[in-house]
Order: C-alpha cells, then sequence, then structure tokens
C-alpha cells in the first residue's frame, strides 16, 4: 500500500532528522485517523489525503478541468473505488463519451468494469446525438426519472454526471442553465447521493457552474493551479497503467514469439515426414517398374517358352514314329 | 394523385410541467396545420415510464422522435419554432 510506505517514510526522517519532526507527527495523525464517516473515499491515496478522507458524503463536488486533465477518470476511479471497496454502488452519467470507450479506457487501468457493470455500477449513455434538433426550452425531468428508477433498483450511492457542459450547452439561455443545475443538485441532496458533476473549464457553461452553490467542494482551483497532489496521483495512475500496459504488450509478443517458433518447428517435422514419404514412394515406384519390368520379362520369357515348346509340338507327330 | 407520407410521433413528456405542456400543444397545433389527417402522436410520460424513457434514451423533456417516415429525427424542447420544424421535419416546399 503506498500510504504506508509514505508514513514509514516520515518515521524514519523523525529519528535522523529533528527538524522534521512537526510534519512527521501532523502526517501520522492523518494516516492513523480511523475512515471518516462523512467522507467517502475515491481510492486515490494522495487525494483522499489531502481532503482528510475523501469526498463529502451525500454531498455535490463540482470538478472543472481542460480537457485531458483526467476527470473521467476520476469520476470513474471514484466509482470503482465505491463498488469495489465500499459497498456503494454508483451510476456514471456519460454526456460526451459513449460506454464502450469508458469500459475500454478502463481496462487500460486494470479495472474489471464488465465484473461490475452486472451490479454495482451503470453506464448511462447521454450523449445527444449530432443531428439534435433543439427548439425552445427542455428540462432534465426525463434523465432523472430514469436515474431514479435505475438507482433505486441497483441501490446506487455514487453518482458522477460527467461532462455536464455538453448538455448546458443545449440549453437556450443562462436562465435555464441555472435552473437545470438547481433541479439536479436538489435532486442529489434529497437523495443523499454523493455525487461528482465534471465540466470542461472554460466558456459559458464552467462559469455558470462554478457560480453555482455546490454543497461538496469545488475542485476547479485545487485542479488546475497548485494541484500536484492530486495532478501527481492521477499521472502516476495514467503512468502505471501505461506501463502495464506496454508490459502485458511485451508479454503478449514474447508469447506470440513462442507460438510462431513452435509452429516452425511443427512445419519443419512436416515438411521432413513429407520428404520421407516422398522418398518412400519413389522407392516403391523404381520397385514396382522394377516388378512390371521384371514380369514383363518374365512373360516374354514365358511366351518364347511356350513358343519353343509348342514348335516342338508341332513337329513331334512327324518325329513321334521315328522316335517310336 | 400522389399520396403523401403518414407522420408518426412519439412525443416524451415528464408530468405536466410547463416545457412539456408547451410542447404537445404546440406539436398538436403544428399537425393540424402542416399534417391533417395525416399523423399520429403517442404521448409517452417519463414520470410514469421512466424505463421506457431509459430504453428509447430520452433524458431531456420533452423530446420528440419522429418515427415515420423515416429516417428517425430528434428534437428537443417546447416545439416553438414552427418554421424550424418544418425544415427538420422536411416538409418546406
Amino acid at each position: 500500500v503506498p500510504g504506508e510506505s509514505v508514513r514509514h517514510e516520515f518515521a524514519n526522517n523523525d529519528e535522523s532528522c529533528p527538524s522534521a519532526f512537526h510534519g512527521a507527527s501532523f502526517m501520522k495523525t492523518i494516516t492513523r485517523r480511523p475512515p471518516n464517516a462523512n467522507k467517502a473515499s475515491t481510492g486515490i491515496e494522495g487525494f483522499d489525503e489531502i481532503t482528510n478522507g475523501g469526498l463529502p458524503h451525500g454531498r455535490t463536488t463540482l470538478l472543472v478541468g481542460q480537457p485531458g486533465s483526467g476527470k473521467t477518470i476520476f469520476g470513474l476511479r471514484f466509482l470503482v473505488f465505491g463498488a469495489q471497496v465500499c459497498r456503494e454502488p454508483g451510476i456514471f452519467v456519460a454526456f460526451e463519451e459513449a460506454s464502450k470507450r469508458i469500459v475500454a479506457n478502463a481496462e487500460g487501468f486494470g479495472w474489471k468494469l464488465p465484473e461490475l457493470l452486472i451490479k454495482k455500477l451503470y453506464i448511462v449513455d447521454a450523449q445527444p446525438q449530432p443531428d439534435l434538433v433543439q427548439t425552445g426550452d427542455f428540462d432534465l425531468s426525463g434523465l432523472l426519472t430514469a436515474l431514479e428508477a435505475k438507482a433505486k433498483e441497483m441501490g446506487a450511492r455514487r453518482i458522477v454526471f460527467d461532462a455536464i457542459d455538453i448538455m448546458l450547452a443545449l440549453l437556450p439561455d443562462a436562465t435555464a442553465k441555472r435552473r437545470e443545475m438547481y433541479r439536479l443538485h436538489a435532486w442529489l441532496l434529497e437523495r443523499e447521493m454523493t455525487a461528482i458533476i465534471t465540466a470542461k473549464a472554460g466558456g459559458d457553461e464552467a462559469s455558470s457552474l462554478t457560480e453555482h452553490p455546490f454543497t461538496g467542494v469545488t475542485l476547479a482551483d485545487i485542479y488546475t493551479a497548485g494541484g500536484d497532489v492530486l495532478m501527481g496521483t492521477l499521472r502516476w495512475e495514467k503512468e502505471s497503467a501505461e506501463r502495464v500496459a506496454n508490459e502485458v504488450a511485451e508479454v503478449a509478443g514474447k508469447l506470440k514469439r513462442v507460438t510462431l517458433k513452435a509452429e516452425e518447428a511443427v512445419l519443419r517435422v512436416k515438411a521432413k515426414s513429407m520428404d520421407t514419404e516422398l522418398l518412400a514412394k519413389q522407392v516403391e515406384k523404381t520397385l514396382r517398374d522394377r516388378t512390371t519390368q521384371s514380369r514383363k520379362g518374365e512373360l516374354s520369357r514365358g511366351r518364347i517358352r511356350m513358343r519353343e515348346l509348342r514348335g516342338a509340338d508341332k513337329r513331334n507327330p512327324k518325329q513321334k514314329p521315328e522316335n517310336l | 394523385m400522389i399520396r403523401q407520407p403518414r407522420f408518426k410521433f412519439r412525443l416524451y413528456v415528464a408530468g405536466t410541467t410547463q416545457n412539456s405542456t408547451r410542447a404537445s400543444a404546440n406539436l398538436t397545433a403544428f399537425c393540424t396545420a402542416h399534417l391533417p389527417h395525416r399523423h399520429e402522436i403517442e404521448i409517452v410520460d417519463v414520470l410514469q415510464q421512466p424505463k421506457r424513457a431509459m430504453a428509447d434514451s430520452v433524458f431531456m423533456t420533452p423530446t420528440l422522435i419522429k418515427l415515420a417516415p423515416t429516417p428517425d429525427r430528434r428534437m428537443i424542447g417546447t416545439l416553438s419554432h414552427t418554421q424550424l420544424l418544418l425544415e427538420t421535419l422536411g416538409l418546406e416546399t
């Protein structure tokens, strides 16, 4: 466990370097504290540490960041950890990426999503169709009612709305955007779901979101500026996933080489046995040729002998009386 | 006489919320004006049938799906722009 090793390092520093004493004891109190009941652990060591146990339980956290900064993976990690470790099933509402791609990405991290997908994790494909036409105002009642039914069915405690900016962009004006965020937030609070809402940084959607008073925390600042701990952890996870993927590819390559070698050997043996077979056939053929020839020879010899005998017979009647 | 295609619609609404009520009123008025005697409207309330909404991937209400003539087309909102409706349904002459 990475957390253990961190604590250990500090304990060592404690003995060798007295000036680090305060920092060390501070770390100890954090790591020794039992799991915080008010917090929902994300399973990301560094993040849980700096937030004193994870995200506020039963509250909504807004996660704003640049494209590719790891928002989707952060949300997914939170759900996977909840489902696997905390007995908190979760729902992932995907406004941007298709569920197939999300599952594929998760497999790159070594998270076994298909196992979880049966009961503990549900991915909603909520990407608006590219040719969707918007004429006038609309609301999220449809989504929330559908989610309500699903959450009840699977006992979901965690939920992630990934890339809510995509949906907000379809709403006609700022008033409608604010109203729908309010609706969504109220719905989440009433059900005491621990939620993450992610959005791309910049643009009207993100600013209308950061204006909204969420009950959890807004991770925009920590995420974009001086968020080395959080980003470091995620980056480490991304890199280790890549490393694992590379290792797997290497092993697969080796395995393929071995298989090819074995196939080559089999083919070689086959070629050899075919050579032998060919030789045997050739021998058989010459033998047969020879037999035919010798038979022909025998036949012709036999015929000559017969002729001789017949010739003798023909002459015999005349000679016989003489001989007698 | 050329026989004109019959239009089949499914409108997903959320109970009697303002947007939903407006959309069904607008759709009925539009069909009476532009598709007289050649339209069918099925109204599905997501509050009553949430699973059907999930199965049809309907997350925003109101959502109108044009089922016939093919291909399917989706529109969200109160359906308040008649011109946009005409264009989307290919009824512009």
